[in-house]
């Protein structure tokens, strides 16, 4: 039976956290808060916290029970807060993403329509760039996987994209406006310069430049409502999104040439090259309210070829849930997605905003909820 | 607020029917637990004040008591309320208003969940989709001015 263990919980925030981010070597959780501020986490001693995979046994808990966790009795010291910034964003700061190729620098997005760039000076984070434009709300920022574009999003329906310069500051390079709502979260595909966007009004767009032209690639639909946010997995080759209808969709490029030209996907910057379809769907039946947010893990080591790794979701009724994603037999991008584990209360009785799973250590998981705190699973698969 | 001309000049008023709840010999009692249900959770919404006129929700007859659904148990409350015209663009203010006095005052374990009465209005989709989106609602009370305009109303939900 697999099992998630609660081993520590971070205090600090004074309003609700809303989402979290590993840096690029696992040991520190960047999060930020409707208290207008971002923490810098770590715990005390990363390589004895990371590699203590098996606390002691006497610590089990199903996670049916509401009452006690399994915390560790050392873990409540065992993270400390590094660093603490507030004092650029003058609302919720909503969304926050360290650089990933050396997390020398990390961005936040806020509702005050700005994405501000911190690196770290001597002791504490400098601003060293504001990227403004958004006209109300930023709702999200993310990092190509070289670190040289950075997208972000927001409530005035635009995906920006903005370009490096090389001296710390950011050029805009495009504003990407086919979005009919909202846009609630940008993601970034692993190995290629590839953009998804998730939005209020129900669809997802995928982004892809041609010559510095940024354009619309496809548009997916078949959420019944917000799509919240999404995952690709570790490879690329599959993309889970998430949304307010309670489902969750797997989608994988597929290489049939039937290329679907239908009303909503008209636009000015639209080129349907790209073909998404849908291989999997997880119904409504299994989370009971509003799903936030989706983490993909890949598959531990020595694992079989079919194993495709594990699906994390944080949902609007309290609870956490891991589902085992496995490669269907016989098919070519069949995929099958498999509730294995339930967490009730893991927030207690507030919501999950956001669940990442740690790059770098496997079956690690940092979670935000409404309770404005911040806490951190290991997912144990032994059989026992 | 600017507004020279009214949504809704002359809306229909009406009476308002106050029965007191019997007390109980339980009620006394430190030891029997009273579930939340629908009259708690009407009384803190009856009053507030419509945004245009000087009028309750209830006297509006915008909510009412068979329109508030609560589940104590498993953490839910369900309000649905009528605007007074199809086309009421106030609609989304009055949801939010309900909102923010039960988030003020219901257990923070409740998940409340707004909607428009069905058939009630010309944009119920849309107006529901904001109300209970918690990001926008979120975003919404930053807005110190639409702070101000949602406090006026509540001043009378005492």
């Amino acid at each position: 039976m697999v099992k998630l263990r609660l081993i520590s919980e971070l205090s600090g925030h004074e309003d609700r956290v809303w989402q979290a981010s590993w840096d690029c070597t696992g040991n520190r959780l960047a999060t930020c808060s409707g208290d207008k501020s971002a923490r810098i986490w770590a715990p005390i001693a990363s390589e004895r916290f990371f590699k203590a995979q098996q606390h002691s046994k006497e610590n089990i808990s199903d996670g049916s029970s509401n009452e006690s966790m399994d915390v560790d009795q050392t873990s409540a010291s065992t993270w400390q807060c590094l660093d603490i910034i507030d004092n650029a964003h003058k609302r919720t700061v909503r969304s926050i993403a360290f650089e990933p190729t050396s997390s020398k620098a990390v961005a936040t997005a806020s509702f005050d329509g700005t994405t501000a760039i911190w690196e770290k000076e001597d002791d504490a984070y400098e601003c060293v760039a504001t990227l403004e434009g958004h006209e109300n709300e930023a709702k999200c920022v993310a990092w190509s996987p070289s670190g040289q574009l950075l997208a972000t999003c927001g409530r005035d329906k635009s995906v920006w994209i903005w370009e490096s310069n090389g001296e710390g500051d950011f050029d805009c390079i495009s504003v990407l406006m086919e979005h009919t709502q909202d846009v609630k979260m940008v993601l970034w595909h692993p190995i290629n310069d590839m953009l998804v966007s998730f939005s209020y009004d129900d669809t997802m767009r995928v982004w892809k430049e041609d010559d510095d032209d940024w354009y619309s690639a496809a548009t997916l639909t078949g959420h019944k409502s917000t799509v919240w946010g999404g995952a690709f997995s570790p490879d690329g080759k599959y993309l889970a999104s998430v949304s307010d209808d309670r489902t969750i969709r797997v989608w994988t490029q597929s290489n049939d040439d039937g290329s679907r030209a239908s009303g909503a996907d008209k636009g000015f910057y639209y080129k349907p090259d790209a073909n998404f379809k849908c291989i999997a769907v997880v119904p409504d039946t299994v989370h009971s309210r509003a799903i936030y947010s989706v983490s993909w893990a890949g598959a531990p080591a020595g694992a079989p070829a079919t194993d495709l790794g594990y699906l994390a979701t944080g949902c609007g009724d309290n609870s956490l849930r891991v589902l085992k994603v496995t490669a269907a037999a016989g098919e070519d991008t069949g995929v099958t997605v498999e509730l294995v584990c339930e967490h009730k209360d893991a927030h207690g009785l507030s919501d999950i905003n956001c669940v990442r799973w740690n790059p770098v250590h496997f079956g690690w998981l940092a979670t935000c909820g409404d309770d404005s705190t911040v806490r951190i699973w290991n997912l144990d698969l032994s059989q026992d | 607020m600017n507004i020279t001309q009214k949504i809704n000049d002359a809306p229909l008023v009406y009476e308002v029917v106050s029965k007191a709840r019997d007390i109980q010999q339980s009620d006394f009692d430190d030891a029997v637990s009273d579930p939340v249900d629908s009259e708690e959770v009407y009384e803190l919404i009856r009053n507030i004040n419509d945004p245009e006129h000087p009028l309750t929700l209830e006297q509006l007859h915008v909510t009412n008591k068979e329109h508030v659904f609560v589940d104590d148990s498993a953490n839910r409350v369900l309000i649905e309320f009528t605007p007074t015209i199809p086309h009421c663009s106030m609609a989304a203010l009055i949801g939010l208003c309900i909102r923010v006095r039960l988030l003020r005052s219901l257990p923070e374990r409740f998940k409340v969940d707004i909607k428009v009465r069905e058939g009630t209005h010309q944009s119920e989709e849309h107006v529901n989709k904001q109300l209970n989106d918690k990001e926008r609602v979120a975003a919404a009370l930053e807005n110190t001015y639409l702070l101000d305009v949602i406090n006026q109303c509540l001043a009378t939900a005492v």
